[in-house]
């Protein structure tokens, strides 16, 4: 359950040829110093898919991303196996997330946050009119970041990028009740802040992902709901 | 009639997440109330607004900094008793100057196959150095275990308390405004300890020019060895740290705490080799720009505001400096 098969999505490459994502971490707490940053080019995509869209500022979620890699490579023998290895790293990623957050929530808006933002955003967008999606992603980002943290997480994973709950749970170390219970707590308040955008943009963009899609951000199609792991 | 929903509650609705009972009464007031049901259907939409935003994928050069994160600490694992070991040797010897990227251990090793080509620093090729105090800027090339390394060397005009732990070597003090040097900063790559010295060349980064103005001050790869110049000998007295102590305590370089400073280039340099840091400005805001060595890659330049620390980047800006330049 979640254990040896991954809750979350797996390599990219064929399963059956590469070391699975236990295999390589177990080869990194033995001693092997390649092993780790295998681990992090397999799943790097959609750990920053988490992180940016948590922090809304690609800066922090750089930081926050290289934090998280590190404190996970240096813990990796705690690790025991009861979630998946992308479970726990997700995790951590998440983790560091909100910690930064709520250091953030201590102190004013980074400095040229909104910027950056906005023009990684544009960068993103092949469409033919950039300004208006990035606008759009600006505002819904915005609006996300106003939030507590946990409802931000839980709607990041679930809504944004289209988790099953039980994984959301599994990853954010909460019950599955918990997860449900904070985004809808965070979907009705951005109702009010989203209100000016809902009517443009209630059909999905061919392409994009919705919830129910279970879509990751790098385009895989995420298994649909599988065990995961028992929410703690 | 049914009393009115709110929004959380109909959220919990929509997700199957109120009790059966509750369920039948939201659907039943639904029916009646247009209110409600705008409500609802306002609601339906939020998650795929959510859905809608649209990321680019991680930054090549985000994946290389954590990589070479990565790959430092295992170096640092492998080997943990020599970066312990090069501690108390980190500070460079007086003698030699205020060494940048000098290794403070022994038997270079290279876990990772580099070309280790740093940029050799021309006494005559410093342009915003040069604007600011050519003379007073003598910069050497150490080449340790194979490894070329930049070194700058220097004095300057400035008054400081700090600890002289790396004095310049040989620098001239004649005429010197202008090119300052901090404290050196302690960074480990590939499990070694190195030092780097920031200066204060005092330039004002911009970003159409940045790319000129760094190769200003690394200069071209193919450019002569800067020569020792410079007469050995005793340094100046002047000659020091242009750090400052103020009564709080806290050592300052330029607009940065040291402490920062010195977390910042670690960070970024994420086991890397530290070409120059370099305290100035950014389009008149201070900031420190810091070019990095990674391997078998062109030179990067961070440009970083004064939050900068360990655990920060507040990166302004970042590029590479194309090959050659």
């Amino acid at each position: 359950l979640g254990r040896a098969g991954s809750a979350l999505p797996g390599p990219r490459t064929a399963a059956d040829t590469q070391p699975s994502d236990a295999e390589l971490l177990r080869r990194h707490v033995a001693g092997d110093p390649e092993a780790f940053g295998q681990l992090f080019l397999r799943h790097r995509d959609r750990l920053w898919a988490v992180a940016v869209r948590t922090l809304s500022d690609p800066e922090e979620a750089a930081d926050a991303l290289q934090d998280a890699m590190l404190s996970a490579f240096r813990r990796a023998d705690s690790f025991r196996g009861d979630s998946a290895v992308t479970t726990w790293l997700h995790r951590i990623v998440v983790n560091a997330c909100l910690d930064r957050m709520r250091r953030r929530a201590a102190r004013p808006a980074a400095d040229g946050a909104d910027e950056r933002t906005l023009d990684y955003l544009a960068a993103g967008h092949a469409a033919p009119d950039p300004s208006s999606d990035s606008d759009l992603s600006l505002d819904v980002m915005a609006a996300l970041r106003l939030l507590p943290p946990d409802q931000q997480a839980a709607l990041v994973l679930v809504d944004m990028l289209g988790y099953p709950v039980a994984d959301a749970a599994g990853i954010l170390g909460v019950s599955e009740g918990t997860v449900k219970s904070r985004c809808a707590r965070g979907r009705a308040r951005l109702l009010p802040r989203l209100g000016h955008l809902r009517h443009g943009t209630s059909q999905p963009k061919p392409g994009q992902a919705r919830r129910a899609g279970n879509r990751s951000v790098t385009g895989d199609v995420l298994p649909a709901r599988e065990g995961g792991e028992e929410p703690r | 009639v049914t009393r009115h929903a709110d929004a959380e509650e109909l959220a919990r609705f929509r997700q199957g997440d109120v009790s059966r009972w509750r369920a039948w009464r939201l659907r039943s007031h639904l029916g009646q109330c247009a209110d409600c049901r705008k409500l609802d259907a306002d609601l339906a939409e939020i998650p795929a607004l959510l859905a809608s935003v649209h990321v680019p994928p991680i930054p090549e050069q985000l994946t290389a900094r954590i990589q070479g994160a990565l790959a430092h600490e295992a170096a640092l694992r492998a080997a943990p008793g020599q970066a312990a070991a090069a501690e108390p040797a980190a500070v460079p010897e007086p003698s030699a100057g205020p060494a940048t990227t000098t290794p403070d251990s022994r038997g270079a090793r290279r876990r990772r196959q580099r070309n280790w080509r740093l940029p050799e620093l021309p006494t005559a090729g410093w342009p915003v150095a040069a604007r600011a105090a050519a003379a007073a800027a003598a910069v050497a090339v150490l080449v340790v275990g194979g490894v070329e390394i930049a070194q700058h060397t220097g004095s300057s005009s400035s008054r400081s308390a700090s600890p002289p732990h790396a004095q310049p070597r040989g620098a001239p003090a004649h005429g010197t405004s202008g090119v300052g040097y901090g404290p050196a900063l302690r960074y480990t790559s590939d499990g070694q300890q190195y030092s780097v010295t920031p200066i204060t060349s005092d330039t004002d980064f911009t970003p159409g020019q940045l790319s000129g103005q760094v190769s200003g001050l690394t200069g071209p790869r193919s450019s002569a060895v800067a020569p020792a110049t410079a007469p050995t000998g005793p340094a100046p007295s002047s000659a020091a740290h242009s750090a400052e102590v103020p009564s709080g305590g806290t050592q300052t370089f330029g607009n940065f705490s040291v402490a920062n400073l010195d977390g910042c280039v670690n960070r970024i340099a994420a086991g890397n080799l530290v070409v120059l840091v370099d305290v100035a400005r950014y389009q008149g805001s201070p900031a420190a720009v810091i070019v990095i060595e990674a391997a078998a890659r062109p030179l990067e330049v961070w440009v970083v505001g004064t939050g900068c620390s360990a655990s920060r980047s507040d990166t302004l800006t970042h590029t590479q400096l194309a090959s050659g330049s």
